[in-house]
């Protein structure tokens, strides 16, 4: 054993460089106790070692110059040292690492987290680690919407439709992934306004480009949501109770068998009344009165239960993963896309998915060659019921009959639909050395939509919701990446090939004699590239440019059966975008910081698709194409430590979205006028204290408060300021409170939302939540 | 008994009371018996005065005066001591005070200026230029107190959700509302050139966009909701004042859901009312009901039978009858049925029937390669001297033909060739004005005015009583005023930042 030992240095003395040190030393705890496990790492080449039962390390060959080195274990605050590692020899440090009362009985991996390192990539990434805020009762908007130049307008309470505006873009251009497949193709039932916190590691906002592994056809931005996947035994479970009859309980669990197999299972059940107070317009005799009443049809309520079952580790795969999941959701329909005089008192959408989702991972040739693969099944039921004659009031009375029976449509509707959806994704990586290497992706996605309508008008005898629409989508991706000047740049190009078809057909003719099919396919090609130059340890800057493609989605198109209509017309938005981004940070003793981001985008967007309201206030909204866009924005972001467990932050955006130019007319009219119903400057400003209780001592207590601001913006585009056109100034303010009680798991929280009682709003002037109180509990098991 | 003692007690005081006044009033009666022989003096006059808007409080400081005697400077006059006046209309007044004591007077005179607060003014001259942005989200209005001319930069105006002018009565313009709400608006400009809501129809539809102003008393309009009722409301104050029972009308189209298009009002007691199914629905016959003001019901329908379906715009205000009473209406054509041609229809004064000889196809007549092809007339404005104009199409985009010659004839076409169809029509510039003379039943072109879309949302106006035209095609975005003297047009001023949609003359009732 010795004399094997003694080879192994041989080689390792034999391969090192002769212009390479060692670093070594010893790692001890608070109480002066060697600290087995604690991780050593050199911040900018991210090489590390672990501590042995001794506490003791050792870097091996490390190239002479200047080094931060961290140490760093779970629970334990990051220490960091600067120091100079000759060109041979052994350089010693030591650290002592201090418990940190912020961090929870959560993993963290590795010193630096994988939302860290994100945030860090040439592409404009910020993560989210999540994992930090699961004991408050805020969802995955919530958490957005405090992300620098991350604003989510949701059109209601819980459950209701979010529209994200990211790096100037909105609504669906804003592709959300989850655990990096689109969304909106998982059957429906899963959605950022549903899925709790709990559930999730963390949420990655993309800006600028998106990697090919990840992105799709996404335009200078997305969002991936990644899943929670551990592969070690825990319980994690939560149930908040708020406002309105909100009840939000999840549950998450795994189990491990064996050193290569984890179950996991992941449950969660949504309910709210949304009965929140709203000021509506009540018409009687011709007479129009603003009636402040609650919100009565407005409940939403979601499941899901998924069970999964995870092989790591074994000679076929370095993971594999299936899953198997039924969702379910159920909403009641309170008015249409803007809020008329004109209450919706039965009106309803229902929708369950079963969903399968399969994942592998294997690499080869010493970890050359990796390869990967994720696909889904998701086969989704809707039903439509627009089908009453009664008319109701804002009270929630019936007032009278309507002879043609609907409250939304323009015809009665009890519309049962089918959509199977079929999503591959294929990627290879390739890494010719640490410095080099190459990304195939290939994506493709396959929806059948289908249905039937009892109550329809039928076009020759038949229901035309029977005829099958197809969407195919389908794009390849190829980038380099490469790491020059001793890594300090980074750079990355990049080609992707899109490929869409669509055949559709109209649902819902109108006097038609024969039913209308529409086909069109086409398709395009994109390409960008991105840079990073890393001046120092937490101080860079980064640029991008793409052509990026995004293809119309089955909502976009097809609508969504009721307040939405259907455009077949629509064609893929095109979008040129260069990003300009910088981070700096500067720490100081004592754990005190500061930190400064910046990000800046220049856009020239064609056939932009955006939600356009209609014209009258019971009307349909539609998605159009916006012929011509130029957008351009800055967003900084501010963060710091002023003294030890105080943490703020503050993000400001400021951006604009004009018309540049209209396809079908010669004449200049409309150049130059503002995209309507896009905020131009918004900021928030978060801060959060921690601190032991003062009686029990192991306790840790956190306060926390989030402020938010919308300057006014405009509905409709405008020079002179008409107030009927204006979604008002919205200031909102969040405070709460967790209480996390020592070596229990168990944590309670309680966080009042709009404090003030603010009148906010969302998409289309429609009013949000007032004071909102919720209250959560959440107990943690977890064997490491 | 101590009841008894203290009603006792009670009188006692009042006895007290009474004999104390009495003592009172002989002793003042005494001073006024001394005063009488005086002279009498001379009175001074003086006055100031608080004025609230058009509405002044004179306050009367005169010495001495036993009477005053006011001049209002407006030719009214008054004899109170300190009376408050409200003028007719702001400006400057002299107001003299004329005071006397017996024989002996005295006057003075003070120069005051009155004026409305801007706000509370209602202009009743003026215009309303409107403009709109290609993709219809805005709308813009501004207010001019002469017609413009050059260049104007609608965007400017004042922004708008909708603004769908329907008529103009006493300087406010009667629209749809404004912020996409339900119901009917009343808009005014105001002494600053702003625009202000003096009053609301709320109604259950929100598709609600027919209302028509007879006079400062009387109007009309339907709540999409119920196909049956019609409304009269008082256009001052906005109020409705009753309801008409369309149930007669209603059961001739034989469907449940029909919509109005418009009021033509015939002398105090008639209104005809352009009647059409609600979207998807074609009557084959142009249906004209008429109501008899006085019974507050239907009393007549006329149908002109095989006009195809009405695609009919709703334009603004009245124009239908002429100085004779004879009324003229006009139908669209058919978009399907390509032989009907659009056409102007007559009912003659004192009828309430068509005239089933009078069938005026107007496009026909101005262009006859139009026949058989595709005829429409989307707009027709009665003027003067069996003289009005209409807006048709000259020829049909060649795009149409190929369309149809691909599909392999008319029965062919699917609703989305329909649309791109009317897409073309509504974009392409194929159309114009012509100046049509119901009495020869010929038409005749409009010198030098440009093309613009035969189904083009842009309107004809009648400013100052001569003929004018908002001209929005992808080379012209302009006014133009028929100078009838040359029959051509004239240019009245360019529009930037929206597509002009129509020129609105304040001063006049429609």
């Amino acid at each position: 054993m010795r004399r094997l030992l003694l080879l192994v240095s041989i080689c390792l003395l034999w391969m090192s460089d002769i212009h390479a040190g060692d670093i070594t030393g010893r790692i001890l705890n608070e109480n002066g106790e060697p600290f087995e496990g604690a991780v050593v790492r050199i911040q900018r080449i991210k090489v590390g070692a672990v501590a042995d039962p001794d506490g003791k390390y050792i870097i091996e060959n490390v190239a002479a110059g200047s080094y931060t080195l961290e140490a760093s274990s779970l629970g334990y605050k990051t220490v960091t040292k600067e120091v100079v590692v000759k060109a041979s020899g052994t350089t010693r440090v030591n650290f002592t690492l201090e418990a940190d009362a912020t961090v929870l009985n959560e993993v963290v991996i590795t010193e630096k987290s994988k939302a860290q390192e994100l945030s860090e990539n040439p592409i404009q990434i910020s993560s989210i680690n999540v994992v930090a805020l699961q004991n408050e009762t805020a969802d995955i908007v919530a958490v957005l919407d405090r992300t620098a130049g991350v604003r989510v307008r949701q059109s209601g309470g819980l459950g209701s439709e979010t529209n994200i505006q990211l790096n100037g873009l909105s609504g669906n251009a804003v592709r959300i992934y989850y655990d990096g497949i689109p969304l909106e193709l998982l059957g429906g039932g899963i959605q950022l306004n549903n899925l709790p916190v709990n559930t999730i590691e963390r949420i990655d906002v993309y800006k600028g480009v998106m990697p090919v592994d990840v992105g799709t056809d996404a335009l200078a931005g997305g969002i991936n949501v990644v899943s929670r996947q551990v592969n070690y035994d825990f319980l994690d479970a939560s149930y908040q109770v708020g406002s309105f009859n909100t009840h939000v309980g999840a549950l998450n669990a795994a189990k491990k068998l064996g050193d290569h197999v984890v179950f996991s299972f992941t449950g969660f059940y949504n309910y709210s009344d949304n009965s929140y107070k709203i000021r509506a317009r009540q018409i009687a005799n011709f007479k129009e009165d603003t009636v402040t009443v609650n919100r009565f049809h407005s409940a939403h309520q979601s499941s899901m239960v998924q069970g999964g079952v995870g092989i790591i580790d074994v000679k076929w795969a370095d993971k594999f993963s299936y899953t198997i999941s039924y969702n379910q959701r159920y909403d009641e329909i309170q008015h249409g896309v803007r809020l008329g005089s004109k209450a919706v008192g039965e009106a309803d959408l229902e929708r369950d998915v079963l969903l399968q989702t399969l994942q592998y991972r294997k690499s080869f040739f010493k970890k050359k060659l990796g390869l990967s693969y994720s696909g889904a099944y998701a086969l989704a039921n809707e039903a439509i019921d627009d089908s009453t004659t009664n008319v109701y009031s804002w009270f929630g009375e019936v007032i009278r009959q309507n002879s043609q029976g609907m409250e939304v449509l323009a015809l009665p509707s009890l519309r049962m639909g089918e959509i199977e959806t079929y999503v591959h994704r294929l990627n290879v990586v390739y890494e010719f050395n640490e410095n080099q290497h190459i990304k195939a992706s290939s994506f493709l996605s396959d929806q059948e939509i289908v249905g039937e309508d009892p109550i329809a008008p039928k076009v020759g005898g038949v229901d035309p919701n029977t005829l099958p629409s197809f969407l195919t989508r389908s794009i390849t991706g190829l980038s380099y990446e490469s790491k020059w000047f001793d890594q300090r740049l980074e750079s990355m190009l990049f080609g992707k090939y899109y490929y869409y078809e669509q055949s559709t057909t109209d649902f819902r003719p109108s006097g038609a004699t024969e039913v209308f099919e529409f086909s069109q396919k086409d398709n395009e090609t994109g390409y960008g590239a991105a840079l990073k130059f890393t001046v120092k340890d937490d101080f860079f800057f980064r640029s991008s440019y793409e052509r990026a493609i995004r293809i119309p989605t089955k909502e976009e198109v097809f609508g969504n059966f009721l307040t939405i209509e259907p455009n077949f017309f629509l064609r893929p938005e095109l979008s040129s975008n260069i990003n300009l981004g910088g981070y700096y940070k500067h720490s100081f003793s004592n754990y005190r910081y500061v930190s400064l981001a910046f990000n800046a985008f220049l856009r020239d967007q064609t056939d932009l698709i955006r939600l356009e309201p209609g014209r009258n206030e019971n009307d349909p909204a539609r998605f159009i194409n916006e012929d011509q866009v130029d957008a351009r924005g800055i967003e900084l972001s501010l963060e710091g430590a002023p003294i030890k467990d105080i943490e703020i932050q503050a993000n400001l955006t400021l951006q604009e979205a004009v018309r540049d130019g209209v396809r079908n007319l010669t004449n200049t009219n409309g150049i130059g006028n503002p995209i309507p119903n896009i905020p131009f400057t918004f900021f928030n400003v978060s801060a959060r204290y921690q601190f032991n209780n003062p009686i029990s001592k192991q306790d840790i207590v956190t306060v926390f408060g989030y402020y938010t601001y919308v300057d006014e913006f405009d509905l409709i585009f405008q020079t002179t300021r008409n107030l009927q056109n204006i979604i008002p100034t919205q200031r909102q303010l969040d405070v709460g409170l967790t209480y996390k009680l020592a070596n229990t798991g168990l944590n309670f929280s309680l966080q009042v939302d709009n404090v003030l009682d603010a009148e906010v709003f969302d998409n289309f002037r429609v009013p949000r939540p007032g004071r909102f109180f919720s209250f959560k509990i959440r107990y943690l098991f977890q064997k490491l | 008994m101590s009841s008894n003692y203290r009603n006792y007690q009670s009188l006692l005081f009042r006895l007290l009371c009474l004999s104390a006044f009495v003592f009172m009033v002989a002793l003042t009666a005494c001073d006024d018996d001394d005063d009488d022989p005086d002279p009498v003096v001379q009175p001074t006059a003086a006055f100031s005065f608080d004025a609230n808007e058009l509405t002044v409080t004179f306050n009367n400081s005169s010495t001495s005066a036993v009477s005053s005697s006011w001049d209002f400077g407006d030719g009214n006059t008054s004899i109170d001591r300190s009376p408050t006046h409200t003028y007719e209309v702001g400006g400057t007044y002299t107001v003299s005070l004329t005071v006397a004591n017996g024989t002996l007077t005295d006057n003075t005179s003070q120069s005051i200026t009155v004026e409305l607060n801007p706000e509370n003014v209602r202009q009743t001259s003026g215009f309303m230029v409107v403009g709109v942005t290609p993709d219809n989200t805005s709308t813009f209005v501004r207010y001019y107190e002469e017609l413009p001319s050059g260049t104007i930069n609608i965007a400017e105006g004042t922004a708008f959700q909708t603004f769908f002018p329907l008529s103009i009565r006493d300087g406010a313009i009667f629209s749809a509302r404004t912020d996409g709400s339900a119901g009917f608006v009343k808009i005014g400009v105001n002494g600053n050139g702003d625009f202000v809501e003096d009053g609301i129809i709320a109604t259950v539809s929100d598709q609600s966009f027919s209302l028509r102003v007879r006079d400062s008393e009387f109007g009309v309009f339907h709540d999409r909701s119920d196909p049956n009722i019609l409304n009269t409301f008082n256009p001052t104050t906005m109020d409705v004042t009753g309801s008409i029972d369309m149930t007669a009308a209603n059961a001739i189209v034989d469907t449940a859901a029909v919509r109005y298009q418009t009021y033509i009002f015939r002398g105090d007691n008639e209104i005809f009312v352009p009647t059409r199914l609600e979207a998807g629905g074609n009557v084959p016959n142009v249906v004209l009901p008429k109501i008899d003001i006085a019974r507050g019901e239907v009393t007549d329908v006329a149908e002109f039978e095989g006009a195809g379906d009405l695609v009919v715009l709703n334009r603004f205000g009245q124009r239908y009858v002429d100085e004779m009473g004879n009324l003229y209406f006009y139908h669209a054509g058919n978009i399907s049925l390509p032989t009907i041609s659009g056409a102007v229809l007559k009912i003659p004064a004192g009828a309430s029937d068509y005239d089933s000889t009078y069938n005026f196809k107007v496009p026909e007549v101005n262009n006859p390669g139009t026949t058989g092809t595709g005829s429409f007339l989307s707009t027709f404005y009665y003027y003067k001297d069996n003289q009005g104009f209409a807006l048709v199409n000259e020829e049909l985009d060649p795009r149409i033909f190929q369309l149809v010659g691909e599909r392999g004839g008319i029965q062919n076409l699917t609703e989305e060739d329909f649309d791109q169809i009317f897409f073309w029509l509504f974009t392409s510039p194929t159309g114009a004005w012509v100046q049509v003379d119901l009495a020869a039943q010929t038409t005749s072109k409009i010198d030098g005015l440009p093309p613009l879309s035969p189904f083009d949302a842009s309107n004809m106006s009648f400013v100052g009583g001569t003929p004018h035209f908002a001209i929005a095609n992808p080379s012209v975005n302009a006014f133009f005023r028929l100078n009838e003297d040359t029959g051509s047009v004239e240019k009245v001023f360019d529009m930037e930042g929206g597509n002009i949609v129509g020129v609105f003359d304040l001063s006049l009732n429609e």
